[in-house]
């Protein structure tokens, strides 16, 4: 746990990212502003295509923004990218984050001297991060050799050899089994309480950022719609949400999205049953009224 | 369609999500679609 005030690492105000295509301009980021600070594990929530990952590219120095500015532990990504480079790294799910012929030791030794770390250092934060992430048994073989959960635990090593002060992570546990996803949770948690780690993490899983963020923000089409504890978006809602079970299933819900107060509905399936489940999110008791009717045939 | 049962419950960080973000992307699933 901090003894003091945690810093601010992450800092962008009012960032913009145009994308040019034949066609139009496509605005990847429109007017993005946020503070993280030390200890955080910050999540970024957003459909395909709202701005997370060239959010995150920008914040490690892959990409110029277009205006705006972002600072990361008070360095300007834009005009000081060397000095960002140096306290930061990051690992995405969807990449093949190592060299195949290589092993697991021989891979995260290769980053570690990417990162100028002293060969005794190096040795130690690979044993440290192996007994961490329950690799110990597997760091002596090659890279292709491993299962997908150990590969990615590789990834994972990988992204803390360098002692950085924020990672970036894109979907870390993306394709993984419960068990591993437990666990590469587990090691985020303690890396941020207990080192102090900020974790910058962009997902689609609900569950992950409900378990494991202090804070989140929810993009969409280049822009923070909101962003708090995931608690205090949970309550933002207000009315809580109507389950409706309806038989049989429902070629099409579209006409909910229609009624008056109703804000947006998930569904799926108990097939066991032969129903639908339809979670729908009300603005206030009124609408669960209006929910209800337009579920029901006219007549 | 007939309902055969309906319940209140505590909003998920999905239906936030949704209540954000639904309207939006149905909009634009149907300009890719256009």
């Amino acid at each position: 746990m901090l003894s003091h005030e945690p810093e601010v690492r992450v800092e962008v105000q009012n960032l913009r990212r145009e994308f040019d295509s034949k066609e139009r301009k496509v605005v990847a980021l429109n007017g993005v502003s946020l503070k993280v600070r030390e200890g955080e594990i910050f999540g970024v929530l957003g459909p395909n295509g709202a701005g997370k990952t060239t959010l995150i590219r920008i914040l490690s120095t892959l990409l110029l923004p277009t205006s705006g500015v972002a600072r990361v532990m008070g360095f300007d990504v834009a005009s000081e990218p060397e000095k960002v480079r140096a306290v930061i790294n990051m690992a995405s799910g969807a990449e093949r984050a190592g060299y195949d012929y290589i092993s697991a030791r021989g891979n995260l030794w290769f980053f570690s001297q990417l990162y100028g770390l002293p060969s005794e250092v190096a040795k130690a934060r690979i044993k440290a991060l192996s007994q961490l992430l329950g690799l110990d048994d597997y760091l002596d073989r090659k890279f292709y050799m491993l299962s997908t959960g150990y590969r990615q635990r590789v990834t994972i090593a990988r992204a803390f050899i360098n002692d950085p002060k924020i990672v970036f992570l894109d979907e870390p546990t993306i394709g993984l089994d419960v068990m591993t996803a437990m666990s590469i949770r587990e090691f985020l948690i303690k890396e941020a309480r207990e080192n102090g780690r900020t974790i910058f993490l962009a997902t689609h899983n609900m569950a992950e950022v409900d378990t494991i963020c202090n804070r989140v923000a929810i993009i969409d089409r280049g822009r923070i719609l909101t962003s708090d504890t995931p608690t205090n978006l949970k309550r933002s809602l207000g009315a809580p949400a109507l389950v409706m079970e309806v038989s049989p299933l429902p070629v099409n819900l579209a006409f909910l999205g229609a009624v008056e107060g109703v804000k947006g509905f998930t569904t799926s399936v108990d097939e066991e049953r032969g129903l639908a489940r339809v979670q729908v999110v009300v603005e206030s008791e009124e609408c669960v009224r209006r929910a209800l009717q337009g579920s029901q045939p006219p007549g | 369609m007939r309902l055969v049962s309906s319940w209140r419950q505590q909003t998920t960080l999905e239906e936030v999500f949704v209540s954000l973000v639904g309207r939006g992307f149905v909009e634009r699933e149907h300009e890719v679609g256009e």
